[in-house]
């Protein structure tokens, strides 16, 4: 079971793109579960967490966070990928990071 | 000159908006304001059904509304009550909510006891937000007015208390036996008295001193910066600041928090008086939440709702497939798939048309307003109600909703050029147009 927090700006558009890694990690019989999260907030939803995936409006986080989780691995999500909802290259991207 | 000018945004501003997206006091006031929300809207809500949208002396004696609208009112007058009281505790008290919210907020990021430091800044801010009148207290400070002085109070509460908290003062060492929840509150029980030593010498001294409340005192102080930011050109300012900042990707939200406090209190302001019979062209305040929610973003931050007609619509391949994902968000005023789809972000073609057009708008729905031509705002429903009953929700009027079409043809004419150069670059990269073209034509 991987366990992703995806973490923007408490946007709508994140729940689209969770909604959509989601649905593509079924659909490839990968047992995942995207906990979504505004990143002002991440320090209360970041436990138990495999990665942390940030959406790019909040790719400056980053640094921050690597920092604060050094256990976790953590990778923003490339604008076209997020612009376009590209669910299967996002996916792609968690599974290399987690194989790492 | 677009290169110029990236570079030179790059160079000067991006170190700010990082600093500023990042800083955790204003990273907390944002995730506070979101959970105020709901507190806002129960409190207008109450108080726009204890009033009928129309005043029944307005209308013929003895029709069907005149009869409707009278029973309304003398409904209210007679039972409203707790319904006045409700907004009172709400929307009227909103400071109250502001300090346990933000509170909360920045203990966790300091990973201090979140339920006792929300009980030492909610003392603390009692002690300076409240007089004691009658036998009972005050709530003269707990509304708008006392915004920024609860904005101060909650930082210099939960700074103190984890400065002391993490040098260990005053830590009471139990045994082991007592139990965790018990440990955690002894630990801040010095702490709090220091802190509430310290709030109760600056109230003393400004009372005996200065002879007047922290908060008021606070609020002169700050009276000709808010008055220079409580107008159109504050608010066109900063929509200018917050969109080169989201241009770098960054959140815009980190930007309008400067504004948050006075568009709440002005909010608040133009709903009592909704509330107490004043007309809604004769509102006190335009600048708020919905003029710019409501009239500045539309589609999105950049009042991009245009450019994604324009992207559906264009014969790019690619752009195309962006507006096709896009467009339906859109009219939700949720715009990341085109901001970073397009991409918008960091795109020095569009950059022009995503600074302007929003504060286009923002200056022409003020305008519209201060003239008369639309109600002033005393409803807002949130910036993702879907569009059209978001724009008649504000003021209750169908006006609303013609200006807010007329801003999407002013946006359309802004961003068109724009838009048109951007297609071309895709075309060529599509292959679909070549430099050259019109001498293969004549070819």
């Amino acid at each position: 079971m991987i366990n992703v927090l995806l973490a923007c700006n408490a946007g709508v558009s994140t729940a689209m793109m969770e909604k959509k890694i989601a649905e593509e990690a079924k659909r490839r019989n990968i047992e995942l579960i995207v906990n979504a999260a505004s990143v002002s907030r991440i320090e209360s939803f970041v436990k138990d967490n495999d990665i942390i995936v940030l959406g790019p409006q909040v790719r400056f986080a980053s640094k921050k966070i690597e920092k604060e989780y050094p256990d976790i691995p953590v990778y923003v999500i490339e604008m076209a990928d997020f612009g376009m909802m590209r669910a299967d290259n996002v996916l792609d991207n968690i599974l290399r990071v987690l194989s790492k | 000159m677009f290169e110029k000018l990236t570079k030179f945004l790059e160079k000067r501003l991006l170190p700010i908006f990082e600093v500023v997206g990042q800083q955790v006091h204003i990273m907390s006031i944002q995730s506070a304001f979101q959970t105020l929300i709901p507190v806002t809207l129960i409190g207008a809500v109450a108080l726009l059904i204890q009033r009928p949208p129309v005043s029944y002396e307005t209308l013929e004696v003895g029709s069907f509304f005149y009869n409707f609208m009278k029973g309304w009112s003398d409904l209210s007058a007679n039972y409203g009550d707790p319904l006045r009281l409700l907004n009172t505790i709400t929307l009227g008290s909103i400071s109250v909510y502001l300090s346990i919210s933000f509170s909360y907020f920045l203990s966790s990021k300091y990973s201090l006891n979140q339920i006792t430091s929300v009980f030492i800044t909610f003392t603390s801010f009692l002690l300076v937000h409240t007089l004691s009148i009658d036998g009972g207290l005050s709530n003269r400070y707990f509304g708008g007015e006392g915004m920024f002085s609860t904005l101060i109070v909650v930082i210099v509460t939960v700074e103190l208390l984890n400065f002391l908290v993490k040098h260990d003062v005053g830590k009471i060492k139990l045994p082991e036996a007592v139990p965790p929840v018990l440990q955690a509150s002894f630990t801040t029980l010095f702490p709090s008295f220091i802190i509430y030593g310290f709030w109760t010498l600056i109230v003393l001294v400004t009372k005996n001193v200065f002879g007047t409340e922290v908060p008021g005192m606070i609020m002169d102080v700050l009276a000709p910066f808010l008055a220079a930011f409580n107008s159109l050109f504050g608010t066109v300012l900063t929509s200018v600041l917050a969109q080169i900042a989201f241009w770098f990707g960054i959140h815009s939200d980190s930007i309008w928090v400067i504004m948050g406090p006075i568009f709440q209190s002005n909010f608040e302001v133009n709903v009592a008086a909704y509330g107490a019979g004043v007309l809604p062209n004769a509102l006190p305040h335009i600048v708020s939440s919905p003029l710019v929610w409501g009239f500045g973003t539309i589609g999105g931050s950049g009042a991009t709702l245009a450019f994604a007609i324009q992207l559906v619509r264009s014969k790019s391949e690619q752009l195309r497939a962006v507006g096709k994902i896009g467009i339906i968000p859109s009219f939700f005023n949720v715009n990341e798939p085109i901001l970073f789809g397009a991409p918008i972000v960091l795109n020095p073609v569009l950059f022009i048309p995503f600074v302007l057009a929003q504060a286009v708008n923002i200056s022409i729905a003020y305008g519209a307003m201060a003239i008369n031509l639309v109600n002033k705002p005393f409803a807002w429903p949130g910036s993702i109600t879907p569009v059209v009953i978001q724009q008649f929700l504000i003021s209750f009027d169908w006006r609303s909703i013609i200006l807010w079409i007329f801003l999407i043809a002013v946006d359309y004419v802004i961003w068109y050029p724009f838009f048109k150069m951007f297609e071309k670059e895709k075309l060529k990269e599509e292959g679909i147009i070549v430099d050259n073209y019109k001498e293969t034509q004549i070819a």
